[in-house]
């Protein structure tokens, strides 16, 4: 993904999500960020700008993140899906490249540990992101 | 009546231990969200407020960052004991010489994967291990912890703030698995017990 790629943020947690949105425009200041909630999952296809990278919550609310990455990927072969959960187990990475998610991550605490997840993304040099 | 009631009674303690470790999980994976966010919230005020002189601004973000690095800490421990409590994995026969160096070499146990792995990292060099009647018992000094009592689950239990990050965390869970495969784990004067039913014993 290149450096500067508009970000989509979309989870359930209000808090959070408004609060990551506002740290990429901190730690990514070249990308454009959108905040989405569990009610546009099915949306994003529209939503999602040319070349997006989505952050998406592994759950939103009941919702697995598989059933929106599958449709989302279909319809949309340039956005990139990036899953984030509180906790990532090795099923979840498992389950989540099957979907057709680029990565999965653990949700950084800290302000380095997003750049660090971005820059990674970011770096086509890089390999794929496994975990912060 | 008395029928309806006692059908309730036992439905409910037939599910109470799912429901106990679906709780569990929730509460360890759950409250991390907002966690976050309040960690997340501290560090934006650091960095907003790095060239400003606010009285008292350094001493609040660093109470917030201390408390949330706490709980990180805690909800960790929580999801590592709940993780270990939800292992599904197909057992493996493991050799008990391959855990611990100089055991009976034909001895066997019955372990998955994960949990064989976590005991090699945690049984140390110097580790004595023996067959007693149908078990093996692997048993090594444990320093640097206090008194934590025979049980490292019930000591993490009795105190997470104490031991939640620690040796004491990682041999709680190590409690768990082996309970999983009829094994059992006991912290006597200063030493951890293993013993670990050899492979075609009965548990």
């Amino acid at each position: 993904m290149n450096r500067g790629a508009p970000i989509v943020v979309v989870d359930d947690d209000d808090a959070h999500r408004d609060l990551v949105a506002h740290l990429l425009g901190v730690v990514a200041p070249e990308s454009s960020v959108l905040a989405l909630g569990p009610e546009d999952g099915d949306a994003l296809a529209e939503l999602a700008p040319f070349g997006a990278l989505v952050l998406l919550d592994r759950r939103l609310g009941s919702r697995d993140a598989r059933e929106i990455i599958r449709p989302l990927r279909r319809a949309r072969a340039d956005v990139e899906v990036v899953v984030m959960s509180a906790f990532v187990t090795p099923e979840d990475r498992v389950i989540c490249h099957a979907a057709g998610a680029h990565s999965t991550f653990q949700k950084p605490g800290d302000l380095n540990g997003w750049r660090s997840v971005l820059m990674s993304l970011f770096d086509d040099d890089q390999p794929a992101l496994q975990a912060a | 009546m008395t029928t309806e009631v006692s059908r309730g009674g036992s439905a409910y303690a037939d599910a109470a231990p799912q429901l106990l470790d679906s709780l569990f999980y929730a509460v360890s994976h759950d409250l991390r969200s907002p966690l976050l966010t309040v960690s997340l919230s501290a560090q934006l005020l650091e960095h907003t407020l790095a060239d400003v002189e606010v009285a008292g601004a350094d001493e609040a973000i660093g109470g917030l960052k201390a408390a949330c690095d706490d709980l990180e800490r805690m909800l960790a421990a929580m999801n590592a004991l709940s993780r270990a409590s939800r292992r599904t994995a197909e057992p493996l026969e493991v050799g008990v010489a391959k855990l611990c160096p100089g055991a009976a070499p034909d001895a066997t146990v019955t372990l998955d994967e994960s949990t064989s792995e976590e005991l090699r990292a945690a049984i140390p060099d110097g580790a004595v291990a023996a067959i007693e009647g149908g078990s093996a018992l692997i048993r090594w000094p444990l320093a640097d912890v206090g008194d934590i009592g025979p049980s490292p689950l019930t000591a993490l239990a009795g105190s997470l703030h104490t031991y939640a990050g620690g040796p004491v965390e990682a041999l709680a869970c190590l409690e768990i698995a082996l309970d999983r495969h009829g094994g059992a784990m006991e912290v006597v004067e200063s030493h951890v017990i293993l013993r670990l039913p050899l492979s075609g014993s009965p548990s």
